[in-house]
């Protein structure tokens, strides 16, 4: 742990979102390398991320009601033309 | 005409020849443009809606008046964000009128939060370690499992956590598109995208704890 801690943390997103430059991401790595609680953290943080994709596929209710609402949508001008 | 060719930049910036390509067939109300643009992003506009609202029958009454209130309005599109976006601003407006009305929105209470996250520093560090998590990182989850955390740990965010968590890491829209979609500018979306990240971890961290590590050997059983 470091005082450094909660400064390094707001900067986390850029390092998420590969925002930043090589040498700043070396920083942001080289802080989590030294400081177990920060390298938990932003692991958590992309497993965390990694939950939600993973759950993120349409179920098969979702699924269905696009299917309802795409046939239902054209039929009418379907039925006109 | 310096008005004409900003709108024509500004169009061409945001929209993809096969975009524009579908608009002027959407404008043109053939059929098969509206089912293309159904089958395309039907499946991920219902997904969302159930995760702002929770209710997987709501969720499709919501994407229908959406498509109904887009169809209406094509002729008055002209393309100034993309067709992704300008889809999941109809479902987002009319998914947080819904909740406003039946009182379930959720705001975000930035100070509470931030005084939360504050609370865990002590000058800057650390005051104890997070603790760790059970079932996750050391022993990869599966997408049942997953599954499982995240209907328990998403319904925990605010509203506005949730629709930013779900277009920019479910969808994998960019700022631009999620600042189009829910009407924010980027230092907001900064933010919002920051705090949402937080809350989910903490969410997923209430569901990873012991009493959750129970639950998921229960899901093997």
């Amino acid at each position: 742990m470091s005082p450094r801690c909660a400064a390094i943390l707001a900067q986390v997103d850029a390092f998420l979102d590969h925002e930043r430059g090589a040498l700043e991401r070396l920083r942001f790595a080289a802080h989590l390398a030294l400081c177990p609680p920060c390298d938990r953290y932003v692991r958590q943080l992309q497993e965390a991320r990694r939950l939600l994709r993973l759950a993120a596929t349409p179920s098969e209710s979702d699924l269905a009601a696009a299917r309802r609402l795409a046939v239902a949508h054209a039929r009418p001008r379907e039925a006109k033309g | 005409m310096v008005l004409v060719l900003l709108r024509a930049l500004l169009t061409l910036s945001a929209m993809t020849n096969a975009e524009a390509a579908l608009l002027e067939r959407l404008q043109r109300d053939e059929p098969a443009a509206w089912r293309q643009l159904l089958e395309r992003h039907g499946p991920a506009l219902v997904a969302y809606a159930r995760r702002i609202c929770g209710d997987a029958a709501q969720a499709e009454e919501l994407v229908q008046d959406a498509i109904v209130a887009i169809h209406g309005g094509i002729d008055r599109f002209e393309g100034r964000c993309s067709v992704k976006s300008w889809l999941y601003r109809a479902v987002h407006n009319r998914a947080i009128d819904a909740l406003r009305r039946q009182r379930r929105f959720v705001d975000v209470d930035e100070a509470r939060e931030d005084a939360d996250w504050a609370d865990r520093f002590d000058g800057g560090a650390w005051r104890a370690a997070p603790p760790p998590w059970c079932g996750s990182l050391d022993q990869r989850i599966d997408a049942k499992r997953a599954l499982a955390v995240v209907e328990r740990a998403l319904p925990r965010l605010p509203t506005q956590h949730r629709e930013v968590l779900w277009l920019k890491e479910v969808e994998g829209l960019d700022a631009v598109e999620i600042c189009d979609a829910l009407g924010i500018s980027p230092a907001n979306l900064r933010m919002c995208l920051h705090r949402a990240r937080r809350a989910l971890q903490q969410a997923v961290a209430l569901e990873l704890g012991s009493a959750a590590a129970e639950a998921l050997t229960n899901l093997e059983a």
